[in-house]
């Protein structure tokens, strides 16, 4: 278990990389370079990256897996629940680690988070772990606000974990979540016309159906405050995020990856919880919808966009 | 190896010396650095323990710190406090702006510290005032009851609490910690800590390969270990010996005090156990390594230690030899000086440098040497003036001696009136002698007197030979004569006969008497004894020529004859000439038969003149039967007989003429074949044993005619075939059986036959398997008998009989060398004479001398029953065996002389001839077994039973060699070889050493010297050694002899 990096003349360790991102520098697989770097595997040296990016479709993961598999890897890593599906449909051999994944459990991939089985394990971004802290961010943002729209994909097995996890908070907060799972991207148009004032979106965790930029593009066509679950969303205008950093998630993966490297198995290796749960902060788009930032959660943030 | 045991002993003793303090040495900081290298991998291993149970208390000692600071009472300079202040309005109570900043500072934590889950802030009453979390929702003034918390009740103590761990989502190692400031009652501040981060300080900790570190908290739980698998088991290692060890000496005040141990390992195996408790925390950090890995720069270190013992060894081998090597040499070359100085070779000085002691030893021998060499010549300064003294005694003895003689004239009237010449002779010079000498030798009156011996001989070689003849016969009391041409004074020779006798028995010094008589006349007759020889030799060489240009004038028409008469046969009969068939037949089978009788007659007359040699080898039996069976195989079918072969596969080989035997058999083979008609011919051939001799015999049996009585009488006549008629039937010259029975009694051995008309006839070669020449053999043997008058001289003496003195100068020298004491005679009768005289062990005698040739000699000697007995070897340039081996010779030789043989022979004559050998042996059976072998070959047996005996046998006679046991009881054969070698006179007698003991070289090195060979009981056969023993002795004595000659001499 204490092995050594691999050997120096040993062949460098191939590590094959599934993202739906649209390049291959995705924060989850630099997390994942940076942290092996940290732990003393040089890339090029003791590992090298094959790095398969899907562009936003889901079902060219299969592909991609295949392809991973087919070219012999000895690990894959995975961002996003449709890739780490398809590499596990793809392989039962080869060990496969993910990342941004809200759910695994819920969504079959590992038995459980301490003994996973089967030959994956990786980190979860526990989305419906988070989801009431995120309703509660929103609503310290946005005190006035008395209805939460959670558009979602219909099929997405986390975001509807999320919704049910949020009830309870929801109460309490005394906002009224109004989940809206969706099909179809045609649905949108017709869910955004019931949206008013005073109202806000919580943004879904799965890109399917690219609901997140839609909602995105309603919020701003509304000045609605929505909350994302990712810090990438407020650089690009949105005005609160609430969830793991990508980038962080891969280099708590890369830790995962080292230990397999050095020969763990991966269904004994635990899945861990993301340990970085970031506030990001736009103030620039909280000032253009009139929402003064609370002290506390500046105080929080981790990201603050001015 | 007695030169070389010095340096052996300073060998080993540096060796000893340098070799044991190195290995001591060695061995002891081998010892103190294995201890050291042990102190320091176990302190490595505490170091790498303390060096992570510091990172973990570190770990926790920064959270600890930072959640001790959100504690109150806050300053107020906060920027945030004052903005919070205007915006929320002026009734805020100080308690209030305290709960908001403490919120802010809850949120700053969890915004810098991940590690931090989750932050309670309790009231004094342990009620739940503010609480933050990264999942759930925040909380202010819930009033939740925390007051049963351990956490509360420890942390309200004011030290900080920190809670067993625990885990959250089944993986998530946490630990709550709980701070409160010192003031009572206090609040308390809850932080739940994420762990696991704890997990990778732990992982990350290199312990050698297979080494690893984990962490057991206050409750002896599994808290962190590379394998999570294990801790998430939630294992309680309580009852671990090192936990147990650990958490005891933890509990106890030298808690700090860390150590190792060797343990079973936690997940099996022998391992080094190291430890760091971390007090506060009541964690105990656990360093684990397999003891292989652990100590294994430990056995590269034994390694390495005992390959530079073992170069040092051989470094300091190395020295010893080279150290010992110095010593030594000076100790040896003083060694050799003295051995010098003791061979006599006083000038020698001993040069050594060494500055030492040696060096002044050297010194001191050298002084001592100086002494020696002129105290030596002194004395031979002082030899020198004695013998003038005596020399002038003598003279004058002589002066009185002389005046006796002129009182003694009427002496001389009867010298001068005798017809033979008379001298009187004394230092070589001539005092006195009669009328007839000075007449003979033509001195004028006395102008003899006082001329040297020397003016009467034809040459100084004569004088010298009769010298050399003379002195030892004269030494014994004993006359001389011999008979020589002697030398006028005009320069004339005449033919002399010449005795001397010394003057008076008693007195040898007092001189000799010489009496020469003139015999010219016996010279002339001898001469013409000679020029008759030579023309009967002459006439006999003639017939030989005869012999030889008849078969050839013979032959050659002969052959012309039965070639041109086949011609025409072969003609006769492709022409279907019936009529001249049978005449040509006549003439082939006539000249045929002409051609066989001479061949047989050529035979037969060589035979006659001993011209037929017989050529000696060694050949296989068997192939030979075969080769005749093949040859007679076409007469055998002519004449429709059955050839029947008994002869053993395994008969062997025998020594003798094969092509003699081959044609010996094959006679008898066709003769039976053509005797026999329809009938069986049965060639058989046998081995037999007897008169102790081994003999072959060959066998033909036919079913044929078979022979009367008086048939078989005639039957080896020449000419002669059992009939008359017979010839004409038959055909054949007769003279096959002769010829063949010549043969085989010229080998030892004979043909006979055995036969009864019409029942056929039996005849049987019967050779010797060993066939040298039968007779001489035989008399071989008869001269082995003792002669003790020999023996006892201790050397052998042998008489040379030859006319040419060359001839006798080389023998003397070549036979003194190989040990003989040897006389010579330059003529026949001066050969008898001295034989009678001397008795030798044996004589080798010319053939052609001048006076008495080599035959008469040879018949005198044989005829003489006390001469009869001694060997004689005849030498010649004639090779006439069969009348030497005739008239009695042991052996024949001829000139030149193989050397080798004749010592051989001469040293089986004299060799055998009463030795005595001393047999020292514990064993009766090997002593009987010896004693009959050597007594066989004539040896004199003295037997001991141990070296005790053996020495008091040595002392009653000296044997000429003694065979040796060496384990016996009371004093075993090296103390009797020490005891033996201290007295001169027992020194030089050989010593054969029969063992069974495997000798060691320490053994070999006692035997070193005077042991003249080393037999091996147990390496062969008993019959095998007796034999060895029986053809080295001879040898041993020989050396010993002339090793012994050599001393003496040299």
């Amino acid at each position: 278990l204490n092995a050594p990096p691999v050997a120096a003349d040993a062949a460098p360790y191939r590590i094959g990389v599934i993202t739906e991102a649209w390049a291959a520098n995705h924060p989850a697989s630099e997390g994942l370079k940076e942290g092996l770097r940290e732990l003393g595997l040089v890339e090029g040296r003791d590992v090298v990256f094959d790095i398969h990016f899907t562009k936003g479709k889901s079902e060219a993961t299969a592909e991609a897996a295949a392809a991973l598999v087919k070219a012999e890897v000895n690990l894959i890593f995975t961002s996003g629940e449709a890739a780490v599906l398809a590499a596990k449909k793809a392989t039962a051999r080869l060990p496969i680690v993910f990342t941004l994944v809200g759910d695994p459990v819920a969504v079959g991939i590992v038995n459980t988070l301490a003994y996973p089985g089967g030959n994956i394990t990786g980190v979860t971004s526990r989305v419906p772990e988070l989801a009431p802290k995120r309703l509660e961010i929103l609503k310290t943002l946005a005190p006035e606000i008395r209805r939460v729209w959670f558009i979602y994909y219909a099929g997405d097995v986390t975001d509807t974990a999320a919704l049910g996890n949020m009830q309870d908070a929801a109460r309490r907060l005394g906002v009224e979540v109004l989940g809206r799972p969706v099909n179809d991207a045609s649905q949108l148009n017709q869910i955004f016309k019931d949206f008013r004032r005073g109202d806000a979106y919580l943004a879904p965790s799965s890109d399917t159906l690219d609901i997140p930029v839609a909602i995105h593009e309603a919020a701003n066509a509304s000045r609605a405050p929505t909350i994302f679950q990712s810090a990438i969303w407020v650089s690009h205008g949105a005005v609160v995020s609430y969830g793991p950093d990508f980038r962080a998630q891969g280099v708590q993966a890369a830790r995962l990856v080292a230990k397999i490297i050095r020969g763990a198995k991966p269904q004994d290796v635990p899945v861990e919880g993301a340990e970085h749960i970031h506030v990001g902060l736009n103030l620039k788009s909280a000032s253009q919808l009139g929402l003064p930032v609370p002290a506390k959660l500046l105080f929080r943030a981790n990201i603050v966009q001015r | 190896m007695i030169k070389g045991s010095l340096f052996w002993k300073y060998l080993v003793v540096l060796v000893l010396l340098v070799g044991g303090a190195l290995v001591a040495s060695s061995l002891a900081e081998l010892y103190f650095s294995y201890e050291e290298a042990k102190r320091e991998i176990v302190a490595l291993e505490q170091e790498k323990a303390v060096a992570a149970a510091s990172r973990i208390e570190r770990f926790v000692r920064t959270i600890e710190e930072q959640v001790r600071g959100t504690l109150s009472p806050y300053p107020d300079s906060s920027v945030a406090v004052s903005a919070a202040g205007r915006k929320d309005g002026r009734s805020r109570t100080m308690a209030a702006a305290v709960a908001e900043q403490r919120e802010l500072e809850f949120m700053r934590l969890l915004r810098n510290v991940p590690a931090i889950a989750e932050l309670w802030h309790l009231d004094s009453g342990g009620k739940e005032r503010l609480s933050v979390s990264r999942v759930a929702l925040d909380a202010i003034d819930s009033d939740k009851d925390f007051s049963a918390t351990p956490e509360f009740k420890e942390g309200a103590t004011g030290k900080t609490f920190y809670s067993p761990v625990f885990f959250r989502n089944e993986s998530e190692p946490h630990m709550k910690l709980a701070v409160a400031p010192e003031e009572k009652p206090a609040e308390v501040t809850i932080a739940d800590v994420n762990l696991r981060s704890i997990w990778d300080v732990v992982t990350r900790i290199q312990v050698g390969r297979a080494g690893y570190a984990y962490v057991v908290d206050s409750q002896g739980l599994l808290i962190a270990h590379p394998d999570l698998s294990l801790v998430l088991q939630k294992r309680n290692l309580s009852d671990l010996p090192q936990v147990r060890a650990a958490r005891s000496a933890a509990a106890s005040e030298a808690a700090t005090t860390p150590f190792a141990t060797v343990q079973t390992g936690l997940q099996g195996g022998e391992v080094l156990v190291a430890y760091a408790p971390l007090p506060a925390l009541g964690w105990i950090v656990f360093l684990e390594q397999p003891l292989d890995e652990a100590y294994a720069p430990l056995r590269t270190k034994l390694t390495l230690g005992a390959i530079v013992v073992l170069l040092g060894m051989g470094l300091a081998g190395l020295a010893s030899v080279l150290l010992a090597r110095r010593m030594v040499a000076p100790i040896r070359q003083l060694q050799e000086g003295a051995a010098r100085v003791g061979r006599g070779e006083h000038h020698h000085r001993i040069d050594i440098r060494t500055g030492d002691e040696l060096e002044a030893l050297a010194d001191e021998f050298n002084r001592t040497a100086e002494q020696l060499e002129d105290s030596y010549q002194g004395l031979e300064r002082k030899v020198a003036a004695r013998t003038a003294e005596l020399t002038e005694q003598a003279r004058k003895l002589e002066a009185q001696s002389s005046s006796i003689q002129t009182l003694s004239r009427e002496n001389k009237g009867i010298m001068d009136n005798a017809s033979v010449g008379i001298a009187f002779t004394r230092d070589r010079k001539y005092l006195r002698y009669n009328d007839s000498f000075g007449r003979m030798f033509g001195f004028q009156g006395d102008s003899g007197i006082g001329q040297p011996g020397r003016v009467i001989y034809a040459s100084e070689e004569d004088y010298a030979e009769v010298g050399r003849l003379a002195g030892p016969l004269l030494g014994k009391n004993l006359p001389f004569e011999h008979n020589l041409f002697l030398h006028r004074a005009d320069g004339s020779n005449f033919w002399c006969n010449l005795k001397a006798f010394v003057a008076d028995p008693d007195d040898q010094a007092a001189g000799t008497i010489w009496i020469t008589e003139d015999r010219s006349d016996l010279k002339a007759a001898e001469e013409e004894i000679k020029e008759s020889q030579r023309i009967a030799e002459e006439a006999s060489q003639l017939k030989s020529q005869f012999l030889a240009n008849m078969s050839h004038e013979l032959r050659t028409p002969l052959n012309a004859i039965i070639g041109v008469t086949e011609m025409l046969h072969e003609d006769a009969v492709d022409l279907k000439r019936e009529d001249d068939l049978e005449p040509l037949e006549r003439v082939l089978r006539a000249a045929r038969h002409l051609l066989a009788l001479i061949n047989d007659i050529l035979d037969l007359s060589k035979i006659e003149a001993g011209k037929i040699d017989i050529h000696v080898e060694s050949f296989s039996i068997a192939p030979l039967i075969d080769d005749v069976v093949q040859t007679v195989g076409t007469l055998a079918a002519k004449n429709g007989n059955t050839v029947v072969v008994d002869c053993a596969a395994d008969i062997g080989t025998m020594r003798a003429d094969q092509t003699r035997i081959r044609q010996a058999l094959l006679n008898l083979a066709s003769n039976a074949n053509k005797f026999t008609e329809r009938g069986t011919v049965t060639i058989s051939a046998k081995r037999v044993t007897e008169e102790s001799r081994e003999w072959v015999t060959m066998a033909v049996t036919d079913t044929g005619i078979g022979l009367t009585p008086e048939q078989m009488g005639k039957l080896f006549q020449d000419f002669v075939q059992a009939d008359a008629s017979i010839t004409r039937k038959y055909g054949g010259t007769g003279l096959g059986l002769a010829i063949s029975r010549r043969f085989c009694q010229m080998m030892g051995g004979d043909i006979t036959v055995a036969s009864e008309p019409g029942r056929g006839s039996t005849f049987t070669i019967r050779l010797p398997a060993e066939a040298g020449v039968a007779q001489p053999a035989a008399a071989a043997r008869d001269a082995a008998a003792p002669r003790p008058s020999a023996a006892q001289s201790g050397t052998a003496t042998i008489l040379v009989v030859d006319d040419d003195q060359t001839v006798r100068e080389v023998m003397q020298r070549f036979l003194a060398r190989e040990g003989f004491s040897v006389v010579t005679a330059n003529g026949g009768h001066e050969g008898l004479r001295l034989a009678r005289a001397l008795h030798p062990a044996a004589i080798t005698l010319d053939v052609m001398m001048p006076d008495l040739d080599g035959w008469m000699v040879l018949t005198a000697i044989k005829g003489d029953p006390e001469l009869a007995d001694i060997p004689v070897i005849l030498i010649s340039i004639v090779d006439e065996k069969n009348r030497g081996y005739a008239l009695g010779a042991t052996d024949y030789m001829t000139k030149p002389v193989n050397r080798e043989r004749l010592t051989g022979l001469l040293r089986n004559i004299c060799g055998a001839i009463g030795r005595q050998v001393l047999l020292v042996d514990d064993d009766d059976m090997m002593r009987r077994g010896i004693r009959l072998a050597l007594e066989q070959d004539g040896w004199r047996i003295a037997e001991a039973e141990n070296g005790r005996v053996a020495l008091a046998r040595l002392a009653e006679t000296r044997p000429d060699v003694i065979v040796l046991d060496l384990m016996m009881p009371e004093m075993d054969g090296f103390e009797f070889l020490d005891e033996m070698r201290q007295r001169p006179e027992w020194r030089d007698i050989p010593v054969l050493v029969v063992t069974a003991r495997d000798l060691t070289a320490e053994d070999r090195g006692r035997l070193n010297g005077g042991v003249e060979r080393i037999l091996q009981k147990g390496a062969s056969e008993l019959d095998e050694l007796l034999l060895e023993i029986g053809r080295i002795l001879p040898g041993s004595i020989a050396r010993g002899r002339s090793k012994k000659v050599v001393e003496e001499t040299g």
